[in-house]
């Protein structure tokens, strides 16, 4: 009995040697909005490689935490002098670069990128079970929860005010997009989806003058060196008839790409200014 | 067509142009994307909605589709004068890119921000250079066709130049403007467009009108407008100066918008009796007209999501241009 006892605590312990080291331990991601979720939940030492989107402080929720890390621009040669035991890739990355990674014998998983929070809830589960790290995952999910009850609080019995959403070249977004899922947790309504719009659409000056919003929310990047014609929409000395009545909030992408604690901040920055 | 035309005066050509000017900017202020209440916006053009809408959206833009068809048609009858040359146009000759080029070299690297006229500028610069690379290339004896050929040559280098330089700018949006610059739009242009580009394009105009009996003399020979008493080489830089200003400034707030010079001088040649300096006035007034009706078509055609106007100007301008090939074939050859 006591002999059994022990071949059985010597198996748990080879299983739980080998579950150690079934965990990923050189990880690269090839997409901005994996590589986030791979620096918030995984320690550095693990991570071998991720997108150069993901140092660029414009973009990236987690510049800070990439910098020095391999950078590699979404391409298969990018990755493949680190030697990874995974790679993970975004549904929208080149299916044929995915396929010649897996002939190449690595390990790609092709994970979903959420483009709103109730769908993050599983995707952030999912993902932390394919890179070991699924109480991080739980803590952080915890985290984020915690922060958007304390949201939905403070807003609620708030009347839903009217918000548009402006970038350069005269685009807005619509349903189905990671702002229209900031807004409506930060209590406001659409204009674009309103609208008809389903993810990302034109919408002219004169419809965003006739319409009037009470928020104005600039999707754009603060600091961009070198002029452009799309820059150049939100300098039209019209849109001041908007801005003079509106709230004027600017979202970086850097909270807008993808869904994640960033998301919540977004949700925080425009409930902040109610 | 030209058999069935009779040359009219001035004042029946100035009274058909201006009407058919003043119905298209009409057209063109009352059509957009929201239906305007001319009530609203005449009566309070400061304080409501749709005074800002005609007033700051509307009017500047199709203030500066008539600068620009003036500038386009104007530089064109000019320059089919001075080259002698039925198949010049700014775009043809590669001025309007070279515009184009000098203009994206100035606003994607930061420059555009240090003075007002610092974009026009750049736009002027690369006229400049464009316009006075082809009089030296067309000296005095070169052909219809060589011309026209450098002018490829010119078009094909620059546009090049501008897919490198957009290339290596640091705006995230500069990649996907290669199409504004190559076929031109005037969408969203504000009053400080226009104000900007304005002062120099009628510098240029002044200057093009001026050289009207330069042009007249020159259909007669060289060597006749020597003996009437025109200093040839000095009138030439002269015109050159006026198609860099007009043509430089207008890209660089509109983009290369094509054919407009070509077309509009082959149309009206036969109502001006044949004679440059009235198809010199009669062209900036046809220019802008077409211009106009083109920037109504693009809005009708696409509302919202606008074509670029060179898309219209090319379908009009490039059968136009097959058949004025046809036509000097014989010359060509």
């Amino acid at each position: 009995m006591r002999a059994i006892r022990q071949i059985a605590a010597t198996l748990l312990a080879l299983a739980a040697m080998a579950g150690a080291d079934a965990q990923p331990q050189r990880i690269a991601s090839l997409n901005l909005c994996t590589d986030q979720l791979l620096l918030l939940l995984v320690p550095r030492a693990r991570i071998a490689s991720v997108s150069d989107w993901a140092a660029r402080p414009e973009s990236s929720y987690m510049a800070e935490a990439a910098r020095g890390l391999p950078l590699n621009r979404g391409l298969a040669e990018g990755v493949l002098p680190y030697h990874p035991d995974l790679i993970i890739a975004g549904q929208f990355n080149d299916p044929s670069m995915i396929s010649l990674l897996r002939q190449l014998g690595y390990r790609v998983e092709v994970v979903s990128v959420p483009r709103n929070l109730d769908e993050a809830r599983a995707d952030i589960l999912h993902f932390g079970e394919l890179v070991g790290a699924e109480r991080a995952a739980r803590d952080l999910l915890r985290d984020m929860d915690q922060r958007l009850r304390r949201i939905a609080a403070r807003i609620a019995g708030k009347p839903a005010q009217l918000a548009a959403v402006y970038a350069p070249n005269g685009v807005t977004v619509g349903r189905g997009t990671v702002l229209d899922d900031i807004l409506s947790h930060a209590g406001l309504r659409n204009l674009a989806a309103e609208r008809g719009v389903s993810g990302y659409g034109q919408f002219s000056l004169e419809q965003l003058l006739v319409a009037k919003p009470q928020w104005l929310i600039l999707d754009v990047t603060a600091e961009v060196s070198g002029g452009s014609i799309a820059h150049s929409y939100l300098q039209h000395p019209a849109l001041a008839a908007v801005t003079a009545n509106a709230r004027v909030v600017a979202m970086p992408p850097r909270l807008s790409e993808c869904v994640g604690p960033m998301t919540v901040d977004a949700i925080e920055l425009l409930v902040s200014q109610r | 067509m030209s058999a069935f035309v009779r040359p009219v005066s001035d004042r029946a050509l100035l009274l058909v142009l201006g009407a058919a000017l003043l119905v298209l900017f009409a057209v063109s202020l009352h059509q957009g994307p929201v239906a305007l209440d001319w009530m609203a916006a005449l009566t309070r053009p400061r304080r409501s909605v749709h005074g800002v809408i005609l007033w700051q959206v509307r009017m500047p833009r199709e203030l500066l589709a008539i600068a620009v068809g003036v500038t386009l048609g104007l530089s064109g009858a000019a320059l089919q004068g001075l080259l002698r040359n039925p198949l010049a146009g700014p775009d043809l000759v590669g001025v309007t890119n070279c515009a184009a080029l000098g203009a994206v070299l100035t606003l994607y690297f930061g420059l555009a921000g240090l003075a007002w006229f610092a974009l026009p500028l750049g736009g002027m610069l690369g006229a400049g250079l464009a316009v006075a690379l082809v009089f030296m290339l067309a000296g005095r004896q070169a052909s219809v066709l060589t011309l026209i050929l450098a002018g490829m040559a010119i078009n094909a280098i620059v546009s090049s130049l501008i897919a490198l330089a957009l290339n290596y700018s640091p705006n995230p949006f500069a990649m996907s403007e290669i199409v504004y610059w190559l076929l031109g739009s005037i969408a969203n242009r504000s009053g400080n467009d226009l104000l900007a580009a304005l002062p120099f394009m009628l510098a240029g105009w002044l200057t093009l009108l001026s050289c009207g009996r330069f042009l007249d003399a020159l259909s007669l020979g060289e060597e006749t407008a020597q003996s009437l008493g025109f200093a040839a080489q000095r009138m030439r830089w002269r015109a050159v100066v006026g198609v860099a200003l007009c043509v430089g400034a207008a890209v660089s707030v509109s983009g290369n918008i094509g054919f407009i010079g070509l077309v509009v001088p082959h149309l009206l040649r036969p109502w001006v009796g044949y004679e440059p300096r009235r198809l010199l006035w009669s062209s900036a007034l046809g220019g802008a007209v077409l211009l106009l009706a083109a920037d109504i078509a693009v809005q009708w055609l696409s509302p919202g999501n606008e074509l670029k106007l060179g898309v219209i100007t090319a379908l009009i301008g490039g059968p136009f241009f097959l058949h004025l090939i046809y036509r000097n074939r014989n010359a060509l050859t």
